[in-house]
């Protein structure tokens, strides 16, 4: 009975076979749907991606456009200047490279002398849609010139976050600056004890209050003078990007970490990230640039670190985040323009600090003991690489900021 | 045994007919699905490829001309929307990234490539001295050396243009199996 009952499946459920059929085929049909529809999306997605290059690349030859206008166009470019830009300064093209479905708007906004937004928005007309993309650019051009640059020390960097302040609050720091001006966008404050601040044949002045409160604590000026409350002071930030095309010897953090004590460098020497030298009784000199494309932290003790500068390369430190020296019996000598486009904090003991530059920082904070410094004015070692490359073809106006909007 | 046989029935020829045909129908339709499927998603693969190459191209130029310090070829100005006649299929201008200078840059096609090569100039009798591309002498002619490539930088290019409007106006064209895209794009040269 059993084999019978086997043998009957299909004699007893007639229709089977064509039900097992039509469930197979149903499976393979919606196989082949899921694979035509696979095919569609890639399709779309690549059509999609292919409009979306082009509108972009619209938005940037509108970006490009307002710049050569900014450079070429007297009025926008002293509208730019003034910080004046308004709407007549906008740029609309249609038919844009003879093509009738592309078109773009810029529009230009000034945020301050010499500095703007600039937002272009493009668009493709596709049948009845259209493809659309913003790019913004902020663009900043240096009012001033390195030759103008009077300051042997300077807190406050334009279009950065900050409050461009310069706090003393370490005890028994003394400062020594000569023949150039000690500036802060934000106010100076000493409060640490036994310290003195000496200006030799330059100013000390603060776009905020000069405070000096702490106890036996002074500002001595020899032939100098001090004003408080005077105008905010802009400098064009440094492009890194720039600089690191022009390095003439690249480091990785390790590499640089891994340089023995005594190591000697010549050049535009660039560090592709943060880094910590905690090494102790170690000395690194450079003759030329150095370049550190993070924050540099000096952790070790009875470190030596010396900038020299060089004819041929020029000299200088240039930090892209924070220098902070947290260690003790530290030795920097660093001479050209000195660049941290944060924070410059001392908070180590015993630090010989001197400089035949200029120094600038976005913030400067001295809470260390026993900081001696000695600031030394001295233009021909930096007016190159702050006017603003090594060049004097170099661009004068910087786009430090791109941002895609979809 | 022979009851069991008999019991047994099997498919008339209609039947087997019937779900041949209706089996080969849908064979033959998924087939093509499949096909047309793959077709579109080749085609889709091959327009990203298109458009990656256009990309890539176009975003290392624009990053050179952006800072390149002069330009040799002469490119024809316009004031108008539409791509001149007289546009170049190529470009060469000093390279502004090098500390160096006299560093050249040409982009060209090649078939349907996009090449790119870095030059310098000379006078034969002094090798060691490079020297602007327009550097003049009575006593001889200058001459150039290919410091780098030809190198190839992108493919199916199947045309470029570059025309100035106070900014390098660039126009490529790329194509692959019927597939194709254009993309136009200006740059501000910094420094020119």
């Amino acid at each position: 009975m059993k084999i019978q009952k086997k043998n009957n499946i299909f004699g007893k459920n007639r229709g089977v076979i064509s039900l097992i059929a039509f469930l197979s085929l149903g499976i393979f049909l919606l196989l082949g749907t899921y694979f035509l529809s696979l095919g569609l999306t890639e399709t779309k997605i690549t059509k999609s991606e292919e409009i979306s290059a082009k509108t972009y690349y619209l938005a940037e030859s509108g970006i490009n456009e307002a710049i050569w206008k900014l450079e070429n166009d007297e009025t926008a470019r002293n509208n730019f200047l003034n910080g004046t830009l308004n709407e007549n300064d906008g740029i609309v093209r249609e038919n844009v490279f003879g093509n009738s479905e592309a078109r773009y708007s810029v529009s230009l906004v000034s945020t301050a002398e010499g500095e703007a937004n600039i937002v272009a928005t493009s668009t493709y007309q596709i049948g009845d849609g259209q493809s659309q993309r913003v790019v913004k650019a902020y663009v900043t051009k240096a009012i001033g010139s390195g030759s103008d640059w009077d300051f042997a020390m300077f807190s406050g960097i334009k279009g950065k976050e900050g409050e461009g302040e310069i706090k003393i609050s370490g005890s028994g720091v003394n400062m020594t600056v000569n023949d150039g001006r000690f500036h802060a966008n934000s106010d100076i404050k000493i409060t640490g004890s036994g310290g003195s601040l000496t200006i030799n044949d330059g100013g000390i002045t603060a776009s905020g209050d000069i405070d000096v409160t702490g106890s036996e604590s002074e500002i001595i000026l020899n032939n100098s003078y001090q004003e408080e409350s005077t105008s905010t002071v802009d400098t064009a930030p440094l492009d890194f990007d720039e600089w690191a095309e022009k390095a003439t010897q690249t480091y990785t953090v390790n590499q640089f970490k891994n340089l023995p004590s005594g190591t000697v460098l010549d050049g535009i020497i660039y560090v592709d990230n943060s880094v910590t030298l905690s090494d102790s009784s170690y000395s690194l000199t450079i003759n030329g640039i150095l370049i550190v494309d993070g924050s540099l932290k000096l952790s070790g003790s009875e470190i030596n670190l010396t900038v020299n500068y060089d004819s041929e390369y020029g000299g200088g430190l240039f930090v892209n985040g924070n220098l902070n020296v947290s260690s003790s019996d530290v030795n920097l000598i660093l001479n050209g323009l000195i660049y941290i486009s944060k924070t410059l904090k001392i908070s180590g003991s015993n630090v010989d600090f001197s400089s035949a530059g200029t120094v600038i920082a976005n913030d400067i904070g001295f809470s260390g003991s026993n900081i001696v410094m000695d600031l030394n004015y001295y233009p021909e070692y930096f007016q190159d690489s702050l006017n603003p490359a090594m060049n004097p073809d170099s661009p004068i106006i910087w786009i430090s900021h791109w941002e895609e909007v979809y | 045994m022979k009851k069991e046989f008999k019991k047994q029935e099997g498919f008339s020829l209609t039947e087997l007919l019937v779900v041949l045909s209706i089996f080969i129908i849908v064979v033959v339709i998924i087939f093509s699905i499949y096909l047309t499927s793959s077709k579109y998603y080749q085609a889709g693969e091959d327009m990203a490829e298109v458009n990656q190459n256009g990309r890539v191209v176009l975003e290392r130029m624009v990053r050179e001309i952006r800072q390149a310090r002069e330009l040799v070829s002469e490119l024809p100005e316009t004031a108008g929307s539409e791509i001149p006649d007289s546009s170049l299929s190529f470009i060469e201008f000093e390279d502004g990234h090098k500390t160096e200078s006299y560093w050249y840059v040409s982009y060209f096609k090649q078939g349907d490539e996009m090449m790119r090569e870095e030059k310098r100039y000379y006078f034969p009798s002094n090798p060691e001295e490079f020297l602007p591309w327009n550097a003049s002498s009575s006593e001889e002619d200058l001459v150039f050396t290919i410091v780098k490539g030809p190198e190839i930088i992108g493919e199916y290019l199947s045309d470029v243009r570059f025309w100035y409007t106070g900014c390098v106006n660039i126009f490529l064209s790329l194509e692959k199996n019927d597939k194709k895209t254009d993309l136009k794009s200006k740059v501000f040269g910094r420094n020119l």
